[in-house]
């Protein structure tokens, strides 16, 4: 089993602090990071994408939803229901699978986004035995985003 | 000259030496029986010589009487008017015989033998007999001129016969008497050497029989020896046979099973294997067809002796062999290893050594099983192999327990107050204490990932603003050394199970036995890869009675002083010899229990001692420390400075030492067990960390200490 290297794993923060910076002109920046193998720090939203072929494991962006609603605000959108916040943790979780399918190519294949509302802080299948917790703050709000993805070889 | 005729000769050397003994004995026996013989030989042709003098003085006393009576009878026929001449030529001859012969006794000389044939008489040695000859030729010189008148007149002179015939009565007895006591004496000297020679050859046969009896005495208790020692050696084969776990013998060129075979054989290759039996029936029904013949092909070529058996090794088929086995059993590996024994460049028998080998082909097909250990190193399954568990299953616990506190400190890193400084001394402590122990451990892997880790905290330490590359490094240098724990977990936890299922449970070692073998493996390295010499004595037997925590935490405090005594304390051989001091160094660590009960650990070292004024100048040539500050503090100050954290003189930085962590590490570990610190020191003497186990936690520094300081 190999390990992500740092730069891997910035490629996924990177696209985060990108995208707030294109849509607030703020951008959002890591804080603290860690390992965890349980207890992940969920919030109310999470954008999940999942990854196989060279990789296998998932990536989760998790938000609270007061931190989304900011977010929509900046962006001028006035509908905050639900289903637009989970549309906004969703899109964001994209963006990091657009960055990543260029950074790794080929040897990562990238599911579609799923959206889940209140996931549970310990996950059903984990491919690392301890996966990579990144605080992400951006204004002075904070959001996890949760790297299990282990290199195939 | 080859090593072959080398070796021969030296054979011989040896075998000489071994009856040089007896080879000395025997060359003395011949010679002594040698001059023994001379000494007969030339005793009896002395003794020849001597009866020659003795029948020739006993002939004197006969030619003394028959003078005086041929003498009597031409006076006789002289009185009756007659003359016979053959008278006056007997009176010649015999008075001429005796005449000869008398002188010869006196010079020496060739005179007429019984049987007319000339002989030597030897002149008379001894006091008496030339008395008597000597007596003797004043009595004939004057009856010899009167015999002569006789001889030499063609006519009866009557006067003159007259006189001669009274000289004759006169002196005929006095001259008979003397060549008695002459033969007499003769007769004595003779049977004076007889006895002598008689006890010179029974001291010699004595002699002889003495040397022979040693010869004899010397040769049996070298065959007895010598029988012995063959007794031994067998008597010590068999007992290697008996025990040894290969299978062992030997192959004769005809592939015949040689005379000396291991006891285990038998239930290795699960056939009765006795001498002289043929191996190529049994490797049949062992091994497949195919293997079979290229088996066979591959003997044969070690018997050739044309290819060397090192290019040998690769090719052999039955290095691990999957072996048929006549049931539905488990399947049997067996390793099949063939050595030449070569004598005179010729190739007499192979040596084969017959393994099972099963449970490591399982094992490593088990391993390789195992989801993701395909990768699994070499060295690190090595290391694995020869830890000891249990104070492998301690470490891999402190080291996951100690790995988590660096990720509390990493997840709260935006919550604490401190600065990263303060977060980077704290991570560095625990890294550095692991690195410590995994160097112990033999875990050379974690060991360099640890290192990795501290090069790369020093790297942040100078840093005030990290970036998100930088804070990133710190879990993924983490995750890389908890990928490691886990992954020695699981060989771990096979390697037990697989352990518990194949043996009987064995006591561990002692936990002092355990800390004994960390520290010395520790020292090992250091000495390696310090290119230094040095010796550790270490008595740790209180350990077994303290529980694990201190035990472990005392550990901590040994491998990083030993490894500063090492890299700073104890100075390079040629240093050493130059101060007068042995070159190799010592190090020893001690545990000492006092009356009271209370413990004492102390870690003491041969070295140059804890120098001020040479801190202060490795200060000032590391350009981390102005000169102001340096000379502001007094010598216990820069002496306390070593406990800082990040505080090195060092200017490079290694496996060992440099970050200036160490003595940081025993002070926290001291605070922790709620210790006494002593530091007893003299220049090029000594340096002794004492630590009394107490509540008190200030070191106490004693720069002028003397060298009996316990």
């Amino acid at each position: 089993m190999s390990d992500l290297s740092e730069k891997d794993i910035e490629v996924f923060i990177e696209a985060i602090g990108n995208y707030f910076k294109q849509a607030t002109k703020e951008a959002a920046a890591i804080k603290v990071a860690y390992l965890a193998q349980n207890a992940f720090p969920m919030n109310d939203y999470t954008g999940k994408i999942m990854v196989s072929d060279g990789y296998e494991g998932a990536l989760y962006f998790s938000a609270p939803s007061a931190m989304l609603r900011h977010l929509l605000t900046v962006m001028k959108e006035t509908n905050q229901s639900e289903e637009n916040l989970l549309d906004a943790v969703g899109e964001i979780a994209n963006t990091i699978s657009g960055n990543a399918r260029k950074y790794f190519g080929e040897n990562m294949v990238i599911s579609i986004p799923e959206k889940i509302a209140n996931l549970s802080e310990n996950l059903a299948q984990q491919a690392r035995s301890y996966a990579y917790v990144i605080i992400i703050k951006w204004k002075h709000y904070s959001a996890s985003l949760i790297v299990d993805i282990s290199r195939n070889r | 000259m080859s090593s072959n005729s080398t070796s021969n000769h030296k054979q011989q050397l040896g075998t000489l030496n071994k009856y040089r003994g007896i080879i000395l004995a025997v060359t003395l026996f011949l010679v002594f029986n040698l001059a023994v013989l001379g000494l007969n030989f030339y005793t009896s042709s002395t003794l020849d010589g001597d009866a020659v003098s003795i029948n020739l003085s006993g002939r004197q006393r006969m030619l003394s009487q028959r003078t005086a009576k041929v003498l009597l009878a031409i006076q006789v026929d002289a009185a009756q008017g007659k003359f016979d001449a053959k008278n006056t030529e007997e009176l010649k001859k015999v008075s001429s015989l005796f005449d000869t012969t008398l002188n010869s006794f006196k010079t020496g000389g060739m005179v007429l033998g019984g049987n007319e044939k000339p002989v030597f008489l030897p002149k008379v040695n001894d006091a008496a007999s030339i008395k008597a000859v000597d007596e003797a030729l004043l009595i004939w010189q004057p009856y010899k001129k009167l015999l002569e008148s006789i001889i030499q007149s063609r006519v009866i002179d009557e006067v003159r016969l007259d006189l001669a015939t009274d000289y004759a009565r006169e002196n005929n007895l006095k001259l008979l008497k003397l060549m008695n006591n002459l033969t007499t004496q003769l007769e004595q000297n003779t049977k004076t050497k007889a006895s002598h020679l008689q006890l010179i050859q029974t001291i010699a046969l004595v002699l002889s029989l003495l040397l022979f009896a040693n010869i004899v005495f010397n040769a049996l208790r070298k065959l007895r020896a010598a029988d012995g020692e063959i007794e031994k050696a067998q008597r010590e084969t068999t007992e290697i046979l008996n025990t040894v776990k290969e299978g062992l013998f030997l192959l004769d060129p005809e592939l015949a099973v040689g005379s000396q075979i291991s006891r285990s054989i038998d239930q290795i290759l699960q056939h009765e294997v006795s001498a002289n039996m043929p191996f190529m029936p049994i490797l049949q029904q062992l091994v497949s067809d195919e293997i079979y013949t290229s088996s066979k092909d591959y003997i044969q070529l070690l018997f050739g002796n044309k290819v060397k058996e090192s290019l040998m090794l690769s090719l052999n088929p039955l290095s691990q062999v999957k072996v048929l086995t006549k049931d539905d059993s488990a399947p049997r590996y067996l390793s099949f290893q063939f050595n030449r024994v070569v004598e005179n460049k010729q190739v007499l028998h192979l040596l084969v050594t017959v393994q099972d080998v099963t449970e490591q082909v399982t094992q490593a097909e088990e391993l390789a099983k195992l989801k993701g250990q395909s990768n699994i190193n070499l060295e690190l399954l090595k290391a694995l192999l020869q830890a000891d568990a249990f104070q492998l299953r301690q470490f891999l616990n402190h080291t996951h327990s100690n790995l988590a506190v660096i990720n509390d400190i990493l997840a709260n890193a935006d919550k604490r107050a401190a600065t990263h400084t303060d977060m980077v001394n704290q991570c560095f402590r625990i890294i550095h204490a692991i690195k410590g122990e995994s160097a112990a451990i033999g875990l050379q892997a974690i060991q360099a990932l640890a290192h990795q880790f501290e090069e790369h905290l020093v790297f942040l330490r100078k840093k005030n603003e990290w970036d998100a590359q930088e804070i990133l490094s710190l879990p993924v240098m983490l995750s890389a050394i908890l990928e490691q724990i886990t992954q020695i977990e699981t060989i771990t936890d096979f390697m037990q199970a697989h352990h518990q299922a194949n043996h009987s449970p064995e006591s561990p070692p002692s936990i002092s036995t355990s800390v004994a073998n960390n520290l010395k493996r520790l020292a090992e390295q250091v000495n390696q890869s310090q290119n230094k010499n040095v010796q550790l004595n270490l008595e740790l037997t209180l350990l077994d009675q303290m529980d694990t925590k201190t035990v472990h935490q005392l550990q901590q405090i040994g491998i990083q002083l030993i490894r500063n005594g090492i890299c700073h304390g104890i100075e390079s051989a040629d240093a050493r010899l130059a101060k007068g001091k042995p070159s190799h160094g010592e190090i020893s660590i001690t545990t000492r229990m006092n009356q009271e009960g209370i413990i004492d650990f102390i870690v003491r070292d041969d070295g140059q001692g804890i120098v001020p004024n040479r801190i202060r100048a490795a200060m000032l040539t590391s350009g981390r420390y102005s000169s102001e500050i340096v000379h502001q503090l007094s010598d216990k100050e820069i002496v306390a400075k070593l406990f800082e954290p990040g505080f090195s003189t060092s200017n490079g930085t290694d496996q060992d030492a440099g970050r200036g962590v160490g003595m940081d590490l025993v002070q926290s570990l001291i605070n922790e067990i709620g210790g006494e610190l002593k530091i007893d020191t003299k220049a090029d003497v000594f340096t002794q960390f004492s630590f009394r186990i107490s509540k008190h936690a200030k070191p106490s520094i004693n720069l002028n200490a003397t060298e009996d300081v316990i």
